[in-house]
């Protein structure tokens, strides 16, 4: 079976965000309109060079893409809408570098954008679930949290300084929806929610968008895109549930999906320079970079506490202030994600610049559970 | 534990049924692989897709290994805080669902849904399983 990278080469071309942000009252196209018109910006083109869309959107139910990508000027391109819970843009991302790869288009945009609206499928299913409590994720991420500090000696104080980190990120992020820098004390401060989770260290509700535009080599040249601001695609990942016996689906579904990234890629994953995590929950952070081989099981809090995962550390994670202050709109967060990495790579992220970036690999877990994990490199 | 009040809680789901030896999850089993899980379900095996057809009710003890406990402090429905518990029963699937409030919990206790307890509960709650009275267990 073929990987996308067996295909011919894709490029990041174009990126564009509406600032992640608390529930307001603007429209889903002003949201979007904002990123795609970034995008476009960003590289160059213009609207009718786009042949194909992906609208990745969780929350605004059918019908999305259109009504809004209309008033770009109705070209009549390809748009299809994407659903994959958390992962979502990601997935509208994976599609994108997928219809491009394949030669059925020379140029693509995949398009996250939600508002906080909407419920999950769950409630359509039929089955009663055994608590009513037990399904909302924060509770069952408690519960994980609680058993983790339990059985790999964690403290409290070592996760919450993930939360440190990635706040302190998101203050340098001009598109993150929480922009303040936080003291240890003021995370372990912040009212309880469930467990040892408490405010900041959940990701906030919002709204928001990204676009990432895609190009072969061709369009590259055809539109004259400057070549030393384009990221090739060298990894496309995507798993879902299959774990059984008691282990946690979606830590299983990281090291499936980020160890088959990483032999399509050829690479190691000691020498990825950023990583952007699913850290809905401060928690996640250290489960995920120990399952993606980031470091040995049990040193993820070690390796943080002596700065390895800072900006200008051996890898930056979350950069960008990642799901706990980039926040979490759904469907653009994972666009957001690829988003982050081709500005480090590009080494045009400013006072968040990872020094010398050149590999780049994006996570997003979905509920499913579903995983997906791109790797990018300059 | 807390309870909902009279306008918040939902009709009771039938998850649970009270025994002669102790109160019952009802999941379902997989007459082709064998699998069991909760909760109950008629779509298909998990493990090896066999289709409805193989899909039978089965009753799994409510009684296992606590594994994990966290007090929830807010929640939309259910008056807060209360004790949510991570449970991997003696028959195999992992469950989460309300703990008493009664016990200091530590992981590795016994747990046991209690039948009188459940039948004035609408949902299933976690409580510290009593010692066996007879010589076996
Ligand atoms: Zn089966």
């Amino acid at each position: 079976m073929a990987r996308i990278t067996d295909l011919r080469p894709v490029h990041v071309a174009g990126i564009g965000l509406h600032p992640y942000q608390y529930p307001t009252e603007t429209s889903y196209i002003e949201l979007g309109l904002h990123a795609v018109r970034e995008a476009l910006a960003d590289a160059g083109v213009p609207w009718p060079s786009v042949e194909a869309a992906f609208v990745g959107t969780a929350r605004l139910g059918m019908a999305a893409g259109v009504p809004m990508l209309r008033y770009l000027g109705m070209t009549g391109l390809r748009v299809s809408q994407v659903e994959n819970a958390s992962a979502t843009g990601s997935t509208a991302f994976r599609q994108a570098v997928a219809e491009v790869a394949s030669g059925l288009a020379d140029v693509a945009i995949a398009i996250g954008v939600d508002k906080a609206l909407g419920k999950i499928a769950a409630a359509g299913t039929g089955i009663t679930p055994i608590s009513p409590a037990a399904d909302i994720p924060f509770a069952r991420y408690a519960l994980l949290t609680e058993r983790y500090l339990a059985e790999a000696g964690y403290t409290r104080e070592q996760i919450a300084m993930v939360a440190v980190k990635n706040h302190g990120n998101g203050a340098l992020n001009p598109y993150a929806q929480r922009r303040k820098k936080r003291t240890l004390e003021e995370v372990l401060a912040a009212p309880a929610v469930a467990g040892p989770l408490n405010g900041l260290q959940i990701t906030p509700q919002g709204e928001g968008a990204a676009a990432v535009i895609v190009m072969s080599e061709d369009a590259i040249q055809r539109y004259g895109v400057a070549r030393d601001r384009t990221v090739r695609v060298a990894a496309s990942a995507t798993t879902s549930d299959q774990a059984f016996d008691g282990q946690n689906a979606d830590v299983a579904l990281t090291v499936s999906a980020t160890n088959a990234a990483y032999e399509e890629w050829g690479g190691d994953p000691k020498d990825l320079d950023i990583v952007e995590v699913h850290d809905a929950f401060a928690i996640e952070e250290l489960l995920f970079v120990e399952a993606m081989g980031l470091c040995p099981p049990g040193a993820g809090a070690g390796e943080l506490a002596a700065g390895s995962f800072n900006i200008g550390g051996r890898t930056a994670v979350s950069p960008s202030g990642g799901l706990l202050a980039m926040g979490h709109p759904l469907g653009p967060t994972g666009l957001g994600q690829i988003a982050e990495i081709t500005r480090q790579l590009r080494g045009e992220a400013g006072d968040r610049q990872h020094p010398g970036a050149k590999t780049g690999l994006a996570h997003m877990v979905g509920i499913g559970p579903v995983c997906v994990v791109h790797i990018l490199e300059r | 534990m807390a309870r909902p009040t009279e306008e918040t809680a939902p009709e009771p789901p039938r998850i649970w049924e009270k025994t002669g030896g102790g109160a019952v999850l009802i999941g379902w089993a997989c007459g082709q692989c064998g699998q069991r899980g909760l909760p109950r379900q008629y779509f298909g095996c998990e493990r090896c897709g066999a289709p409805r057809e193989d899909i039978s009710e089965s009753a799994l003890a409510a009684r296992g290994v606590l594994r994990s406990s966290a007090s929830i402090e807010r929640h939309a429905v259910w008056p807060v805080p209360f004790l949510m518990g991570e449970v991997e029963l003696d028959d195999g699937p992992i469950v989460h669902s309300f703990l008493s409030a009664e016990t200091a919990w530590e992981p590795g206790m016994r747990v046991a849904g209690d039948a009188d307890d459940l039948s004035r509960e609408p949902y299933l709650i976690f409580v510290l399983e009593e010692k066996p009275h007879g010589t076996h267990h």
